[in-house]
């Protein structure tokens, strides 16, 4: 008895520090965000005299948000780009990997990585380099007698797309080289010599086994493509007109940078619910087994 | 070799040049010799600056303060959690594990409110907590998963032997963790020697901005035209980082494989 709650008192000694701060930086904001979005806020440090408390009236004006529409079809697209071309670049450069000589898929890592290792504002600057006018991207387009373009206002988005792509693609690899790794071999092989064509294999045996590392992949995807902002902010600042903004750089703008606090937290409020329903999917599909 | 396996090594090194053309970029980039300035001087340039100097010693004060915090606390958490298995400590690990997945752009923007009536903005050491806790849940995560996977019997002999919990911690438990401590430290400094948008939002003073805020006031600001300068600052700023994960690739790939970074 006696030991047990001495034990139950060190289990809670142990575990409540990281509690604390996980209550203070990850709930205590949410509630905050709530309590802001049903005021009149319109600076962050406001006296608290001028503000008034106008209930739900700025979930109501996100209907009539005119750039919001824009906005969340950039944040689909960010995903989707996360989804199809991230994954399916990882999942490729996985199965093309497996049973190479260790000193090639080690230079293999290195070169994919690269992307993923490099800060964001230094990779916001190297892709600001490569795509601005003068930059070498049309460079060696008018090299191979092409016309260049003004790639930062013409596609802001692809290029967020491009540069998120060239970050992320490593994180996809490693979660399929590792689901890969653990697939019993002598399934592919005995369908291989029972004369399954490479596509059979593929989409009969090894895909049908590897699509809950798919799934999970897809819902941590998501997640992480629904809160980018640093490299969107520094490459195009999510310009011209909204072109490139995302949920989070649209929240920057109208309640830090701008000046209609209780609004832009209304959308923070409901970028985190739905960060929340996410990260729930992810824990589903997660299921209590690895990555 | 046979005639496919040439092909899937072909492609795969040509996607590897491809994934290193922006590394190129860069490192061409600190060459350019527009207006008759070197290599040398590029990088000279930014080592001389006092300005710069403080960002990168802000960058590594604050991000290996954070990591060693977060790994401190989440190795505590960790070995509680693993200790018990009954419905409370699994629905500690899911929640913290829920909470893990969210993104810094959903909480950081709510907090600098929150932050602002509590008036503790512009402040180190919240940003120093927010970027440890941050990283909490992967750390938990991963070193109570290596844990629960200890084999049990070195724990029973040293308690059969009369060793107590004080002298099992440092001499049986720490150096089996070691591994994944050092890989997760390591992990958790890249994330934070690299996030943009914590010290952006919770930061304003230009003496306490790391490396990353200091880089891009740089090359949004007065010092934009300047691109060998810039790409040289840029390049030294993110050595650091292949430093580490060369070190990481020297024999400790598990612990890499099962953490990821963060946007």
């Amino acid at each position: 008895m006696n030991t047990s709650i001495r034990n139950s008192a060190v289990f809670w000694l142990l575990v409540s520090p990281v509690l604390a701060l996980l209550l203070f930086f990850f709930i205590l904001p949410a509630f905050g965000a709530l309590f802001y979005s049903m005021t009149d806020q319109k600076l962050a440090g406001q006296a608290i005299d001028g503000v008034s408390f106008i209930g739900f009236d700025n979930y109501a004006r996100l209907v009539q948000d005119r750039n919001l529409p824009k906005v969340v079809l950039n944040s689909l697209a960010i995903a989707g780009s996360a989804i199809f071309l991230q994954q399916s670049l990882g999942l490729a450069l996985a199965m093309l990997l497996v049973g190479r000589a260790s000193w090639f898929r080690k230079l293999v890592h290195a070169c994919v990585f690269s992307g993923w290792l490099m800060p964001e504002a230094a990779t916001a600057f190297v892709f600001s380099l490569l795509f601005s006018v003068d930059g070498s991207v049309n460079a060696a387009l008018s090299l191979a007698g092409l016309k260049g373009a003004v790639w930062l206002i013409d596609r802001p988005l692809a290029i967020v797309a491009a540069a998120l792509l060239w970050t992320g693609t490593a994180s996809s690899l490693i979660v399929f080289e590792h689901a890969l790794a653990s697939l019993p071999e002598f399934a592919a092989d005995a369908a291989r010599s029972d004369g399954a064509s490479p596509g059979q294999v593929f989409f009969c045996v090894t895909f049908p086994s590897i699509l809950p590392a798919i799934q999970r992949n897809s819902a941590t995807l998501a997640l992480n493509a629904l809160g980018v902002f640093g490299l969107i902010y520094m490459l195009t600042g999510g310009g011209p007109l909204f072109k490139s903004a995302n949920i989070p750089v649209l929240v920057f703008r109208t309640a830090v940078s701008g000046s209609d606090t209780g609004y832009g937290l209304a959308l923070s409020f409901v970028l985190f619910m739905l960060g929340i329903a996410l990260s729930l999917c992810n824990l589903a599909a997660r299921g209590g087994d690895d990555l | 070799m046979k005639a496919s396996s040439f092909f899937a090594c072909l492609l795969l090194a040509l996607v590897s040049v491809l994934f290193m053309l922006p590394v190129a970029a860069l490192a061409a980039a600190t060459v350019s010799t527009g207006a008759g300035i070197s290599f040398i001087r590029n990088f000279s340039d930014v080592i001389t600056k006092a300005r710069t100097m403080q960002a990168f010693a802000s960058g590594l004060s604050m991000s290996s303060a954070a990591s060693a915090l977060s790994i401190f606390l989440s190795t505590a958490a960790a070995t509680a959690l693993s200790r018990r298995s009954d419905v409370a400590s699994r629905s500690l690990i899911s929640f913290i594990l829920l909470l893990g997945g969210l993104p810094f752009s959903t909480l950081v923007i709510p907090l600098y409110f929150a932050l602002f009536t509590l008036r503790l903005t512009d402040s180190v050491p919240v940003t120093v907590l927010f970027l440890a806790a941050a990283n909490i849940p992967a750390n938990v995560w991963i070193i109570e998963r290596t844990l629960s996977e200890l084999p049990r019997e070195a724990e029973e002999t040293a308690r059969l032997d009369g060793a107590s919990m004080k002298d099992f911690l440092p001499r049986i438990l720490l150096p089996q963790l070691a591994p994944v401590l050092t890989g997760s430290f390591i992990t958790t400094f890249i994330n934070c020697w690299g996030n943009f948008i914590v010290p952006f939002i919770l930061l304003s003073s230009s003496h306490k901005m790391p490396a990353a805020l200091a880089f891009f006031q740089a090359y949004s600001g007065a010092e934009s035209g300047a691109t060998g300068y810039l790409a040289a600052y840029a390049a030294l700023y993110y050595l650091p980082v292949i430093a580490l994960y060369l070190m990481l690739r020297l024999g400790m790939s598990r612990i890499f494989v099962l953490h990821r970074l963060k946007t």
